[in-house]
């Protein structure tokens, strides 16, 4: 397990409403999941309002990071297969 | 007598410091122990605030406490200073960690009333659309916590 900044990641878009950034994931996304509140990817909670959704795409993640003053960015984050795994596990697909 | 958390977002808004400190007289008074979970640029306007810790004494990164409530540290009573889409987002998940709390969330700056209605977890509400003036918050933050702090 890392740090989102030593990973390989993307911004897929910024400064959303926790909202807006659930929509963005489901129109994103292959395979949606959600997860539980509490749920860690790279050690860190998960941050939203729940529904808390996480996308998987090409074998990358998709999930939402939170910044008090910056609102709420979309990540799309490669090479965590950790990650996808337990994605996998904790949460329940639903439906995009 | 426990700890008391002060959950706060970015400080853009200028309401938001002197209403920590308030707050955080206020539990000192009833005997608990304020702490204040922020982020460093909110953190530094308090303690430049409150230099000798005579207010707050602890802080914690906004992130990291998150991290502890999910891992079961536990408050009896969390106050969350909210004015933005983060700060719903940040307390939505706190409070979805913290079944057993009393959650009081002040909803303020100018998008108070539409945050409110966002709002979906179960809390006490104190709102008012204020960014510099604190006082429509005052009277009804005073009798909040006057039965919160009885309560933990």
């Amino acid at each position: 397990m890392g740090c989102l900044e030593n990973m390989k990641y993307e911004i897929l878009a910024r400064n959303c409403s926790f909202k807006e950034a659930r929509e963005l994931i489901r129109e994103n996304s292959s395979e949606v999941y959600e997860v539980p509140v509490g749920f860690k990817l790279l050690d860190k909670v998960i941050i939203g309002i729940p529904p808390i959704l996480v996308g998987i795409k090409d074998n990358k993640l998709i999930y939402t990071y939170t910044k008090p003053c910056h609102g709420t960015f979309i990540v799309v984050v490669d090479d965590d297969p950790e990650g996808i795994a337990s994605v996998v596990k904790s949460g329940k697909r639903i439906k995009k | 007598m426990g700890d008391v958390l002060i959950f706060i977002g970015c400080p853009q808004i200028p309401a938001q410091s002197p209403l920590v400190l308030y707050i955080a007289d206020f539990i000192k008074d009833a005997g608990h122990n304020p702490v204040v979970a922020s982020n460093p640029s909110a953190r530094q306007l308090i303690k430049a605030s409150d230099m000798k810790g005579f207010y707050v004494k602890d802080y914690k990164d906004v992130e990291r406490t998150i991290n502890e409530i999910a891992d079961g540290l536990k408050y009896k009573l969390i106050i969350s200073l909210i004015h933005n889409d983060a700060g719903l987002t940040y307390t939505s998940t706190v409070a979805a960690l913290s079944a057993n709390s009393l959650i009081v969330s002040i909803f303020f700056g100018e998008h108070a009333y539409d945050l409110e209605n966002e709002c979906e977890y179960e809390t006490e509400k104190i709102v008012a659309p204020v960014t510099h003036n604190t006082k429509p918050l005052l009277a009804k933050l005073d009798e909040v916590l006057e039965w919160a702090v009885l309560k933990i």
